[in-house]
């Protein structure tokens, strides 16, 4: 299928959108937009989305570091493992079938789409809650569990701030506001760094994450300006179901 | 705490690795050639958060903060270390 760069410029803009308003990374509507509306290869589309993630976490956590909302100590606690799982997903991402990537894929979209339409349902005002001090056992296991984070960024070119800002208020105790802001500077770090595997590797489509990169931007801008006048619980409601469409198309793309 | 140089090289470093990939992208219908500079261009997008960690490391180095700074130290080996290993891979 062949589209024009303004078509895709469009379709970036759409996901940049409803990414701020649902209030997640752009990556798990990137990967699906790229293989099933724009007819692009697994692994090219998600080493494009990872570019893509890099371009608007950095642009998302300038402002959060201007402002001081990055609790450094524990993203900088956290990164290591991160970066390491997510440079050990993109090789494994190479080395994978194409087919294996759709069937994980899919599967992975299904439990975002789940947990996103569950979490709308039943939503819930959070509870304001104070930093106070975490055990050096919470902190190892948050460590192991950031792996995880990095190591389905790299495989799958999402952010990982699904999995890091659960790590981040439950077990690191941290407020949700600092939690995002510190999620959201990881995720650059992340993304960038299995990125690196797949620029070496030359998978990364440049005209498109170019094209992307500009439409998703003023997206996100726009949808976060949006956002106090919409009802996000109906976005991410609506997201729920996109997704869960995407993740059925994938899973019925497979080809024997 | 507030990272002011950081923020500046994320949001400019970003901005600059975008411009250069467009004028790669528009250089590269006129020559092929210029097609290198577009990957350049992402290059230093890739290359801007980075950046930030090592002025982040590099101002708490500074601050005799020596916490802060082995672990981003040690962040930014991680990175370095795996991706040469993982880059340089068949």
């Amino acid at each position: 299928m062949r589209l024009t760069p303004i078509l895709i410029i469009v379709g970036a803009f759409g996901v940049g959108f409803i990414s701020a308003i649902a209030g997640i990374g752009g990556g798990s509507l990137l990967v699906p937009f790229l293989i099933l509306a724009l007819g692009y290869d697994v692994k090219i589309a998600i080493a494009t989305s990872l570019m893509c993630i890099v371009v608007t976490s950095s642009s998302a956590s300038s402002e959060y570091l201007r402002r001081g909302l990055v609790d450094m100590n524990t993203a900088l606690l956290l990164e290591p493992l991160t970066a390491l799982g997510a440079i050990t997903g993109a090789y494994v991402t190479l080395s994978l079938p194409a087919n294996t990537l759709k069937v994980a894929l899919g599967a992975l979209f299904l439990y975002i789409s789940a947990e996103t339409i569950w979490k709308a349902l039943h939503e819930q005002k959070n509870h304001a809650q104070t930093p106070r001090a975490v055990t050096t056992f919470r902190k190892a296991v948050s460590s192991a569990l950031s792996f995880m984070a990095g190591l389905t960024s790299g495989i799958f070119g999402i952010g990982g701030g699904v999995i890091k800002v659960p790590i981040m208020t439950y077990i690191m105790k941290l407020p949700i506001k600092t939690a995002v802001a510190t999620s959201s500077f990881m995720v650059g770090l992340t993304a960038a760094s299995g990125e690196i595997v797949y620029l070496a590797k030359g998978l990364t489509d440049p005209l498109t994450a170019t094209l992307l990169s500009l439409g998703i931007i003023p997206g996100a801008i726009i949808g976060a300006k949006c956002l106090k006048k919409t009802k996000p619980r109906y976005v991410k409601i609506v997201f729920g179901a996109v997704l869960l469409y995407a993740s059925l198309r994938l899973l019925t793309s497979i080809t024997p | 705490m507030k990272y002011k140089t950081p923020s500046l090289i994320l949001r400019y470093g970003t901005i600059t690795g975008l411009i250069i990939a467009i004028l790669g992208e528009i250089l590269t219908t006129l020559n092929p050639a210029f097609k290198q500079l577009t990957y350049y261009g992402l290059e230093v997008i890739v290359a801007t958060p980075i950046i930030s960690l090592t002025t982040i490391a590099a101002i708490h180095a500074i601050k005799h903060d020596l916490k802060t700074f082995m672990l981003a130290t040690l962040a930014l080996a991680v990175i370095f270390i795996t991706a040469v290993i993982m880059s340089t891979k068949p």
